[in-house]
């Protein structure tokens, strides 16, 4: 069941970066975003709830950051959880902004082969440790 | 010199998109050093033709596909920095990826002595001195 997850997210991503399909597929209605504590750009919630809530977060993010894209360089199966190690990058809005780019993690608690739950990381670290894979 | 220099750099592009290894080399001194990610501590240093030559087929392991497609050429002195995108397929995930990267290359006597990836634009701009 863990390895079928795996592919339920990495399909998400395929979907998404190559816009040929809903990602929301993947996703639980009840899905809860969590982002990381630390993410700084304006008007960041502490929970979005739901396919709307994702659509809210997303539009804030495309928002903050021109040509936003996760790329993602491994998935890691953790049982009911699969972990995205992503490197998101963009270029902030406003002249003379340049591209940013950071190593992170999206930490993805599936159910019934749909993502219930995804806690976003800006430290892979951070994200290994909580989940029991830190070195 | 510097636009010989760019010159120089996009020739190695071209030649390393078509896996013409040993034309692209000619564009690197015997001892050039590279770093796929400067800043990195995991990172290793690739010294020699050798471990460029073994660089390109860990890529090739790693990618589908790959490819480095330059943007743009800016001249800096001694140095050329390199915008452009890495694009492909990473083997095993199969999520396309298409991400920005700069290089920078630190070249003499028309050959590059040392070259650093860079994810960060605003790192890459501040080691050829472009920084604000």
């Amino acid at each position: 069941m863990s390895q079928q997850n795996v592919e339920v997210i990495r399909r998400m991503y395929e979907c998404w970066l190559e816009d040929d399909a809903s990602p929301f597929d993947a996703f639980d209605q009840e899905i809860e975003l969590h982002p990381d504590p630390a993410a700084d750009w304006v008007g960041v919630n502490d929970i979005y709830r739901g396919h709307d809530g994702v659509r809210s977060y997303m539009a804030q993010v495309y928002e903050a950051f021109e040509d936003y894209r996760p790329e993602v360089e491994e998935l890691l199966d953790a049982g009911d959880k699969v972990i995205t190690l992503a490197i998101e990058h963009g270029r902030g809005r406003g002249s003379g902004a340049t591209v940013q780019a950071r190593r992170t993690a999206h930490v993805w608690t599936m159910r019934a082969s749909k993502a219930i739950r995804v806690d976003l990381y800006l430290d892979r670290e951070e994200a290994l440790e909580a989940v029991g894979l830190s070195e | 010199m510097s636009q010989e220099n760019v010159e120089i750099i996009r020739r190695g592009y071209d030649n390393l998109n078509r896996r013409d290894v040993e034309a692209w080399l000619e564009a690197f001194h015997p001892d050039a050093e590279m770093y796929d990610l400067a800043g990195r501590p995991d990172v290793p240093a690739r010294r020699g033709h050798d471990a460029l030559r073994k660089w390109v087929e860990m890529m090739d392991e790693t990618w589908e596909n790959g490819r480095h497609e330059p943007l743009r050429f800016i001249p800096a002195g001694a140095f050329v920095l390199v915008v452009l995108r890495a694009r492909g397929r990473r083997r095993g995930v199969g999520v396309p990826v298409d991400i920005p990267l700069f290089h920078v290359f630190e070249m003499r006597d028309g050959k590059v002595e040392r070259g650093r990836a860079y994810l960060d634009e605003e790192e890459a701009l501040e080691a050829v001195g472009l920084s604000e």
